[in-house]
């Protein structure tokens, strides 16, 4: 049954059944509600066959007046008397003021009319209701008929009977039928009418359940009129069910009821389909996908979407133009067409304008804004901050876009970067680990040999050279591992209050023996207050510790060596000053590459890492080193920034600060 | 007889170590796991242990964990791992001193010496404190005779070094500023002076420690000063 709902016979039959409820329904409302208006559930059906009576009596006055005022003009024609004959009704004409009917009309004067009084009598053959009363009924009616005043006042004034024979094909008795029959009916209409709405309402589900289904698939199909836009569709068919109502309004005013009923069929039937239709076709789109896909709004919607972005993706230069030509030639067809108005309502005008122009404005600013601020970010290198987009438009939403790319990739190459410094380290360290243990057996072994009496000296040498290898291999992983962490700041930095001089005579303490031995003279200069720098104490001896490590072994005997601490600006600068004992033919960047050596020959001992360690560590407490070659001078000088805040109190604090 | 146990994974360094250690008065015996060394310690009165740290079964830093639970016995870790977090974990757990591989064996003897004078003489056990006598690590320091000893082995000062030392020992874990020490010691004004602070100390570091470069007790604190370091509570 579902699935023969769905073909077309199925669609045809079921369609036709709506039809037919729907007409049965309509006419019974109609019906029912007639009913009740004339108040058949309240009256007796005597009194409803009088007010019958009398409504068709007042009709046919009516009627008749406009006759006698359009038509029967002088000289007297009688059309009137041509009006009711055979109608079994009499027509009288009085004149009370005395006037002749050919005065009467002759001017076609109102005010004339006013003293006419029309009469007519119902010749009744009515076997229960007797003719006075009847028309003792109907006296009131006419006489108190306010809707004949106008546009001419005609008054009944009666009694005037006759007892005419009542001919049942006419008029009257048509009115007299329609009552009997409603009579009978009136409590089955409404019962009636409720059953076939319900059985319409009930088919109208299914056939819309079925609609733009084919058998054997739940698959939507567009239906005959889905190519049409649904706003239009549904435009169309409203002014279509407009159409129903010169049907109505023909019933309305359809002169005999059968023609009435049948325009009113009409009509309904006429309505029901186009609601049909609708309904079907609404079903079918909201299968489809719901009614605003494929509707004109939405297409107009899309389009101007489209529009808009196609707008937004113009260069900026061209849609800035653009926008300000079309402002001002906005400003300016609004100044000649208001040009008339008052000064008051051109300043409202002017300010109403204003007022939509000012959020754009402020819009683009804030978007400018956000950019400006994100930008900073990046420049300070906060690289994990997103910004969002979302709400901006054009150039701009690019513009961030793009900055989000940048600050995503700068991010990744920098972590990674990170990361692989990070693991050479360890894998340097970890490396050293391992070949510090075969070392340890090579050095201890090959100190047992030289250790051992033997005959042949030249083993004894070679011992030691063997011997001297190793310690130098053990102090290149040692500086190596120090190297690889301090280039990478892959070490741990304490930074605390400092005397520079302080250490500077610590330095100079440690190695006075050093550098008597090396025939070297050393002259301390400083300023007489102390100098306090932000640096971790140990790492900053590592650094002097290297710088005068070198001292000893490059520079030549029996020359200065000049150690000067010296406050410049906001800096304090500490410089190294020596000769050097070989000519140095490498550039002064190049001695701070690692395994850099003051002689090429790599004679002496040394790992070559010394002043790439010292730089490194530098660098990691906030400070700088910078190496100068002039001639055989050779120069280092430590710059660091002065912090304001006092050494610790020397004490327990600081003690631990040491551990 | 004094039994030293060296643990080493390595079996060519056991073999170098026992031939620089030897001695007529001392047993050496070897283990090459953590887990070994702890059998051992169990069953035999240990005088010292020389611990490796990379070592399979049992490292020496669980090993010397489990030690302590039981025995009080001086420890000398060897290890080639040398940085400095390293060293601190290790003397936090309990270790004596701390050796780094490749290690010179003259300082390896030197600490074991040390370390043996330390714990036989001074019975291993918190020493008794002779009255005037000051004592960090194995420094002490006599006033009434004017006697410095290492381990108790009389170390000879000049009075300045003597003077120095007694001022850094009465309040250990303090750092004394060099004009300080030079006001307090020599009794005058420091004019420039600091520097002969620091070539005694540098001296007196060199008799007092095994390596002058990296001292166990007395401290050089960048920047700032010196300092007698404080000894651990254990």
């Amino acid at each position: 049954m579902k699935q023969w709902t769905r073909t077309a016979p199925g669609q045809f039959i079921l369609w036709l059944l709506i039809l037919l409820f729907g007409e049965i329904a309509a006419a019974a409302g109609f019906a029912s509600l007639y009913m009740l208006t004339m108040d058949y559930y309240s009256l007796s059906e005597e009194q409803l066959s009088q007010q019958a009576i009398s409504r068709r009596a007042s009709s046919d006055l009516y009627e008749l007046s406009e006759e006698i005022l359009l038509r029967d003009s002088p000289p007297y024609s009688g059309y009137a008397e041509a009006l009711f004959t055979g109608r079994g009704i009499d027509f009288f004409r009085i004149v009370e003021n005395g006037q002749s009917q050919d005065t009467l009309y002759e001017y076609g004067d109102a005010d004339a009319l006013k003293n006419t009084s029309l009469c007519f009598s119902r010749k009744l053959d009515w076997g229960t209701v007797s003719a006075d009363t009847l028309v003792s009924d109907l006296a009131p009616v006419y006489s108190d008929a306010e809707s004949y005043t106008e546009p001419f006042p005609v008054q009944y004034t009666g009694p005037y009977t006759t007892t005419a024979v009542y001919e049942s094909e006419d008029s009257f008795a048509a009115e007299l039928l329609c009552v009997q029959v409603l009579w009978q009916l009136r409590y089955y209409a409404p019962l009636l009418a409720g059953l076939c709405a319900l059985l319409a309402v009930i088919f109208t589900a299914v056939m819309l359940h079925a609609a733009g289904r084919r058998r054997g698939t739940e698959q939507a199909y567009p239906g005959f009129f889905t190519r049409v836009p649904y706003d239009i569709f549904t435009l169309l068919a409203f002014f279509l069910g407009l159409v129903a109502l010169f049907p109505l309004e023909f019933a309305a005013e359809a002169a005999t009821l059968p023609r009435s009923i049948a325009a009113l069929g009409i009509a309904v039937l006429y309505a029901l389909t186009v609601l049909l239709l609708w309904l079907r076709e609404t079903a079918i789109r909201h299968r489809l996908g719901g009614v605003w896909r494929g509707s004109a709004a939405a297409w107009l919607w899309h389009f101007c979407r489209r529009c808009l972005h196609g707008a937004a993706q113009l260069p900026l230069i061209p849609l800035t133009t653009a926008l300000a030509v079309v402002i001002t030639l906005g400003e300016l067809l609004g100044l000649l067409l208001f040009v008339g108005w008052n000064p008051g309502m051109l300043l409202f005008l002017w300010g109403l304008e204003k007022l939509i122009l000012l959020p754009c404005v402020l819009y683009t600013a804030l978007s400018c804004q956000k950019l400006r601020t994100h930008t900073h970010q990046l420049a300070q290198g906060e690289l994990d901050k997103t910004l969002d987009a979302s709400h901006m438009v054009g150039a701009l939403k690019a513009h961030a876009q793009d900055l989000n790319a940048i600050a995503g990739s700068i991010d990744a190459a920098v972590s990674q970067r990170t990361r692989s410094e990070r693991f050479k380290a360890e894998l340097i360290t970890n490396v050293s680990h391992d070949i510090k243990t075969p070392l340890t057996s090579i050095i201890n072994y090959t100190d047992l040999i030289c250790r051992e009496k033997c005959d042949n000296p030249r083993i004894t040498e070679y011992a030691q050279v063997l011997h001297r290898q190793g310690e130098r291999l053990k102090k290149l992983l040692v500086d190596l591992v120090e190297a690889s962490k301090a280039s990478t700041g892959n070490l741990e930095v304490h930074r605390a209050p400092c005397r520079v001089d302080v250490l500077l005579d610590q330095a100079a303490g440690e190695y006075e023996q050093r550098l008597a031995q090396s025939g070297l003279t050393l002259v301390l200069q400083k300023p007489e207050t102390g100098l306090v720098i932000l640096a971790d104490g140990r790492h900053l001896w590592r650094v002097f510790d290297n710088l005068m490590n070198n001292i000893c072994k490059y520079a030549l005997s029996g020359t200065r060596v000049y150690l000067t601490l010296a406050q410049a600006g906001t800096k304090v600068r500490v410089s190294f000053r020596n000769i050097s004992r070989e000519p140095l033919d490498m550039p002064a960047a190049q001695l701070l590459e690692r395994f850099a050596r003051g002689d090429a020959a790599r004679t002496t001992e040394g790992s070559g890492l010394g002043l790439s360690i010292a730089q490194s560590l530098t660098e990691l407490q906030g400070g700088k080193m910078e190496l100068t070659v002039d001639g055989d001078l050779f120069k280092a000088v430590l710059s660091f920034p002065l912090s304001e805040t006092q050494p610790l109190t020397p004490g327990p604090a600081a003690a631990e600060a040491e551990e | 007889m004094l039994n030293i146990l060296l643990c080493d994974d390595d079996r060519d360094i056991v073999n170098a170590l026992k031939i620089y250690l030897s001695a007529p008065d001392r047993c050496l015996l070897e283990a090459h796991t953590g887990r070994e060394a702890l059998e051992i310690a169990a069953r035999t009165e240990l005088h010292l242990i020389l611990l490796d740290i990379m070592m399979p079964e049992m490292d020496g830093i669980a090993a010397l964990a489990a030690l302590r639970q039981t025995s009080n016995v001086p420890v000398i870790l060897l290890t080639a791992k040398g940085e400095d977090c390293d060293k601190i974990l290790g003397l936090d757990i309990g270790a004596d001193d701390y050796i780094t591989k490749p290690f010179n064996p003259a300082e390896v003897s030197a600490r074991v010496r040390s370390q043996l004078r330390r714990y036989t003489r001074l019975g291993g056990g918190a020493p008794a404190p002779a009255p005037g006598v000051v004592r960090v690590g194995g420094i002490a320091l006599d006033d009434a005779q004017k006697l410095v000893t290492l381990d108790g082995e009389p170390v000879s000062l000049t009075p300045t070094e003597y003077e120095i030392l007694k001022l850094l020992l009465s309040s250990p874990g303090q750092v004394f500023s060099p004009p300080e020490i030079y006001r307090r010691v020599w009794q005058d004004a420091p004019l420039g002076n600091e520097r002969t602070v620091a070539v005694h100390i540098r001296h007196l570091r060199e008799k007092l420690e095994i390596d002058p470069a990296e001292p166990r007790w007395l401290k050089v604190v960048w920047g700032q000063g010196y300092k007698i370091e404080k000894e651990k509570s254990q």
